[in-house]
């Protein structure tokens, strides 16, 4: 229903989150221009000598872009999708919990681990995981031998999507939670007098429920395709790895430390905007071409 | 829910639930606790690596000496007025713009072109250099506006905003707009009120993203007086390099080496957010009820 | 989120680190100002810098230091970031923009210092970066060597040849000469000088082997001096289970640490590579004057295999490049040996202090040869540079005489014990002989042994030295030769505050003065064109393929292929650019 004296109404509740944006977000974007530049500070921005896409090129010139770039993206992909998963079945076990006096507790409680920063996690991470941490005393007592976990090539990538998911699930869990708060209790009520099981009632009402928030999530976390988490991985990783768990940001990080790459770091972040914003709009087209999904 | 299913099948899913719940939620307490553990221990255990899930030589002098570091309370009180700013900022701005958002294409003709300025704000960023001479030239450098302000629209929280007043059901807002009501009113009478979880919701991110940032701080601030926590307990995870030390710093610096104290500062810094939470929690209320439109 | 990490690119910086006034104030010595070695012919201050003649002059003249320490007409600005160690204490009322300090050289030398922004000595890179970045650098700074490197290429600091022969103070120059030409050389761009070096300490540099000397006694050994004989000690420590069923033969670098380093390395394996001269990651000059990289030699293949050999006998650490802190196996007592320079006995101070680990430190594993080859660190890691374009570039030499002739003197008068020199004062670095820990070493063993009294040694200059005296004197008990364990008096209530420096020299520093060693130096350590696009890479495949050989995830003949591929992705042509460099 189209009211034309809303209109003006709608675009005084934008001004405050618009001049923000503006001024906060906008503004600063000029600094995109570094990534065509052979950015040198004392000459400036504007003044700085235009390179075109030379950064871009450096990158792709590297011998082992394949490789970085096929962690980043496997890296963080398995991110994504277990970061839309685990939470997602865990808020519904939660939603099922029969005990109400330990749901408050546990929504609590694992959502502690999102605030410890990865410097500190990965200490602990490091020891759980070590030669004489508990897994491998566990993998001894059934007579196996200890395993070099981070040392392993092979293991680093489930190793740093398992730990991610142990960080994240309960911070992410917490929208399905209020999600699902939403769903009216009548439907509920109807279905169990229409007989329908614990299960059905699962699937036929919780699900759809929340259907609509998990596919907004779902697009939104595309933004992340190669964001496979910096903190994280420079924390664990060593020279071991580096086959299976070298990043984009830990290689933009180490080229900085050699030199002061201002414009290399602005074309990495300037790429990974641009692959978001793909990745964005594509998905936003395909589910609304085929589920009919208007998600913004 | 809380609606009784007594087959057989329910009772074991409730028992397999319960202990699969349980069993994350120790996993999930493990980080905390192994960082009080640290905090309790005698510094020589924890540099020894003898500190696992017990405390060993306990004590409680990371805590005294906290009590006793103004520094300490200062940043916490930077963050704490950080946090409560940004959250009433934050939370206008996102709760009255997500409505005209939240409007059909009808309804708003010109949300989409917001919408994707918004996603295109969310995921390009200039960059820190330039970010920082913009934020020097608004002048909020050692400002607490700065701290509230320079992250920019929290873009994120607008879209699940968007979303989550997209769902509410429409019944409610057509009866209003049978009595005449304007969109103010309808905003502030059905919208926010009804959307209590979900702005809880909003609330607790933008509260934990307030309160955890430290990069911003660090940047804006040019003295210690002006850090919220997170900077200021990030500074004092201190990397040393002895190789370019002389003597004398290398004597001082071996006496500095404090993990216990550290943890102690790292497990203060998470007693806010442990309290604003199941404060929060009790708008978690189950069960908009349609039956007053319905009735 | 909005942020990301682009801009931490670099999280360690020059650490001005802090220190809670080490108790010298009882120290009597006088006349700090004398200017020790006052003549110093100009020597090798490096003849393309074109300074050579002025800094000659500089130094006989009185005028020159009259000159050096005069307050300027008027009230200059001078502005600066200063990184602060968060755990500093400072007197009732005194800050960093506020200390006595700054308020002596406002009186003295009518330098008003003010301060830009003040941050943790932590984060003192991040934010220099940041005004590299931004062009809004303070106007005089002290930084570490990539910064400094950043702000030459970025042309943002401004050549001090003149004003540091005009202003520097005899011993200010002498201090600069005494790291020769290859500091001269690392803070100069075609012939002019653009930073104010620190000479760094040449022990710290050298790496010896730390042992369990206590587990040596108990399964009778000797200390292993060749590679074959440490392999073998470290295996029978693992054996015999002398820590426990986790015994660590020989600790490696955990994850975070390196391999080899320039220079000082604790956890780092760098002896075994310098047994078979060895020395990744150097620079070196061979006979004919043709440049080497130290990690693509033949030699380096061979301590590679040798590691390989011990890790997989077990010798080595088995969580080596993983762990999260080498650390911890040492201070629990599960750990014989590991390597680092002199003042690992600040690492092990608590094991020491309770009795309950003794360390040994001693030159090994040496090469067939029967030498301890050591590579060399690089002659200086602090540099002061000012601003181009600030008016007064005077200043920061000022500033740096004032703080050389005067230091001692406040030390004696403990005027630097409630606020220390090292964590506030303006650009502070420590200049110094670089030869003050095998000089302590010398007088405290003579001190010692009875050879010579206490008021015979000279102290001047020296700024622990006298505590050091008085600290063996009490500490260290009868029979005053041995210095096991059992003969320090650990029970003393001074013993915490001393015996990890006293541990440190006399044990640490002991093979350095006594066994002697061979330096090896590297020759080049600027950055060339190709490096600074492709030495990251390079350096990613040296770290991996390393670490691969020595786990045995790949064989050692992997190390041809890796030197193959270093040679085809830019590492030719940075030996050619270097090579050049330092045949120029």
């Amino acid at each position: 229903m189209f009211n034309k004296k809303f209109l003006k109404h709608y675009y005084i509740m934008l001004i405050p989150a618009v001049v923000w944006l503006v001024l906060f977000n906008i503004v600063p974007m000029f600094g995109i221009v570094m990534a065509f530049e052979d950015f040198n500070p004392s000459l400036g921005m504007w003044k700085s000598p235009f390179i075109g896409l030379e950064n871009f090129k450096y990158m792709f010139q590297m011998s082992d872009v394949k490789q970085i770039m096929v962690n980043t993206v496997v890296i963080a992909v398995g991110k994504i999708i277990a970061n839309l998963i685990v939470p997602l079945v865990f808020a519904i076990l939660l939603n099922e919990l029969c005990i109400q006096k330990l749901y408050r507790p546990i929504q609590t409680i694992v959502y502690l681990p999102y605030f410890l920063s990865w410097v500190i996690l990965a200490k602990i991470v490091l020891n759980i995981f070590g030669y004489v941490g508990p897994i491998n005393a566990l993998i001894n007592f059934f007579g196996g031998e200890s395993v070099n976990f981070f040392g392993t090539a092979s293991m680093f990538r489930p190793l740093v999507i398992g730990t991610d998911i142990w960080k994240n699930f309960g911070y992410n869990a917490i929208i399905y939670l209020a999600t699902m708060l939403g769903i009216a209790p009548e439907l509920y009520e109807a279905a169990a007098v229409d007989g329908a099981g614990r299960f059905k009632r699962i699937w036929h009402i919780t699900l759809p429920g929340i259907k609509m928030t998990v596919a907004l999530l779902a697009i939104l976390s595309l933004g992340n395709v190669l964001n496979a988490g910096f903190d994280q991985i420079f924390n664990l990783y060593n020279p071991l790895v580096y086959s299976t768990g070298d990043i984009l940001d830990t290689w933009v990080y180490r080229a900085g430390l050699v030199n002061l790459q201002f414009s290399l770091a602005t074309a990495v972040g300037l790429l990974k905007s641009v692959v978001s914003l793909v990745l964005i709009v594509l998905g936003y087209r395909m589910a609304d071409k085929f589920a009919g999904y208007k998600l913004f | 829910m809380n609606i009784k299913d007594n087959s057989v099948r329910s009772k074991i899913f409730d028992v397999i639930n319960v202990i699969i719940l349980v069993t994350i939620g120790l996993l999930c307490l493990l980080p905390l606790w192994y960082v009080l553990c640290v905090s309790l221990s005698s510094k020589d255990a924890v540099n020894a690596g003898l500190v696992s899930f017990w405390p060993r030589g306990f004590n409680m002098d990371s805590y005294k000496k906290i009590v006793g570091e103004g520094a300490f309370f200062r940043a916490f009180w930077n963050s704490i007025c950080r946090a409560g700013l940004g959250t009433l900022v934050s939370l206008g701005c996102i709760l009255l713009a997500a409505y005209p958002l939240s409007r059909t294409k009808t309804q708003f003709p010109k949300r989409n072109i917001f919408m994707w300025i918004l996603i295109f704000c969310m995921l390009f960023n200039g960059g820190t250099v330039p970010w920082y001479l913009t934020m020097q030239n608004y002048k909020l450098i050692d400002n607490i506006w700065g701290l509230v302000l320079a992250g920019g629209l929290p873009v994120y929280n607008v879209i699940l905003a968007m979303n989550f007043f997209k769902n509410l059901p429409s019944e409610l807002e057509e009866a209003a707009l049978v009595d005449g009501a304007g969109p103010w009113r309808i905003w502030a009478s059905i919208f926010v009120p009804l959307a209590k979880p979900s702005i809880a919701t909003i609330a607790l991110f933008t509260i934990v993203g307030y309160w955890n940032e430290f990069f911003q701080g660090l940047v804006l601030s040019t003295k210690e007086a002006s850090y919220p926590l997170q900077t200021y307990i990030q500074q004092m995870v201190v990397t040393l390099d002895y190789s370019t030390m002389n003597s004398e710093q290398i004597a001082a610096a071996s006496k500095l080496n404090n993990q216990s104290l550290d943890a102690a500062k790292i497990f203060i810094a998470m007693v806010p957010v442990l309290i604003v939470y199941p404060f929060l929690q009790k708008y978690f209320v189950k069960g908009i009820t349609l039956g007053s439109v319905k009735g | 989120m909005k942020l990301k990490k682009l801009v931490s690119l670099m999280l360690v910086g020059t650490m001005t680190l802090a220190m809670t006034a080490c108790g010298s104030g009882d120290d009597s010595s006088s006349t700090p100002n004398e200017g020790t070695e006052s003549s110093g012919a100009p020597e090798d201050s490096g003849g393309e810098t074109g300074g050579e003649s002025a800094v000659g002059e500089g130094g006989q003249a009185d005028a020159g230091d009259a000159k050096a320490l005069q307050p300027f007409e008027e009230t200059i600005t001078i502005k600066m970031g200063h990184g602060l160690d968060p755990n500093t204490n400072f007197a009732e009322g005194e800050t960093v923009e506020n200390s006595r300090y700054v308020q002596w050289l406002k009186d003295d030398m009518n330098i008003d210092v003010q301060y830009d922004w003040i941050c943790s000595s932590t984060d003192f890179g991040q934010k220099m970066n940041l005004c590299i970045g931004s062009n809004t650098l303070p106007d005089a700074m002290n930084v570490g060597q990539s910064q400094f490197l950043a702000m030459l290429k970025y042309d943002q600091i401004q050549p001090l040849t003149d004003i540091f022969e005009e202003y520097a103070s005899d011993r200010l120059k002498q201090y600069v000469r005494s790291g020769g030409e290859a500091l001269m050389e690392a803070i100069s761009l075609d012939g002019e000088m653009y930073a104010i070096p620190a000479p760094n300490l040449t022990a710290s540099g050298v790496n010896t082997m730390w042992i369990r000397q206590d587990w040596l006694d108990e399964l009778n050994l000797e200390a292993p001096r060749t590679v074959d004989e440490v392999f073998d000690v470290a295996k029978k420590f693992v054996d015999a289970k002398m820590g426990g069923d986790n015994t660590i033969g020989i600790v490696g670098p955990a994850s975070g640490d390196q391999l080899t380093g320039r220079g000082g390395n604790r956890w780092g394996l760098d002896p075994i590579f310098g047994a078979y001269e060895s020395y990744p990651e150097y620079w070196l000059q061979g006979d004919g004057g043709e440049v080497l990289y130290g990690s693509v030699q033949p030699q380096t293949k061979e301590a590679l295999a040798k590691l390989a050999e011990m890790y997989a006998a077990g010798a080595i650490d088995p969580e080596v490049f993983v762990r999260s802190d080498a650390l911890e196996p040492v201070t629990s007592g599960r750990a014989g040996i590991f390597f680092g320079p002199w003042w690992c006995g600040y690492t092990v101070d608590r094991v020491t202090l309770d009795g309950s680990q003794e360390w040994g430190a001693y030159l090994a594993p040496l090469a067939g040869d029967g030498k301890f080859y050591s590579p060399m660190a690089d002659p200086t890691s602090s540099y002061v540079c000012v601003r181009k374009g600030y008016e007064h570039p005077e200043a920061a030499v000022k500033i740096i005489n004032y703080l050389i002739a005067n230091e001692q003197e406040w030390t004696d008068k403990g005027m630097t014990a409630d606020t220390s020199t090292a964590a506030v004062y303006p650009l502070f670095n420590v200049y110094d002989n670089a030869d003050e820990i095998e000089y302590s070493y010398e007088w405290l063993k003579k001190f010692n042994l009875g050879e010579v009294k206490k008021e015979d040694v000279d102290v001047t200059g020296r700024k622990l030295l006298r505590n050091d005296l008085d600290a063996i004197e009490v500490m260290k008990l009868e029979p005053k030769d041995d210095f096991s364990l059992e003969y320090w008096d650990l029970d003393n209530e001074m013993a915490d505050a001393n015996i990890p420096r006293l541990v440190s020299i006399m044990i640490g520093t002991r093979p350095l003065v006594e066994e002697g060693y061979e330096p090896v130096y590297n020759v080049f350590s600027g950055q060339t064109d190709t490096m600074a696009a492709k030495w990251s890479n390079l350096q990613k495949l040296e770290e991996e393929t390393f670490a691969k050989i020595i786990l045995g995830q790949a064989p050692i003949d992997e190390f041809d292929n890796f030197v193959t591929k270093w040679y085809a992705e830019g590492g030719q042509e940075i030996v050619d650019e270097v090579t050049a460099a330092v045949n120029e």
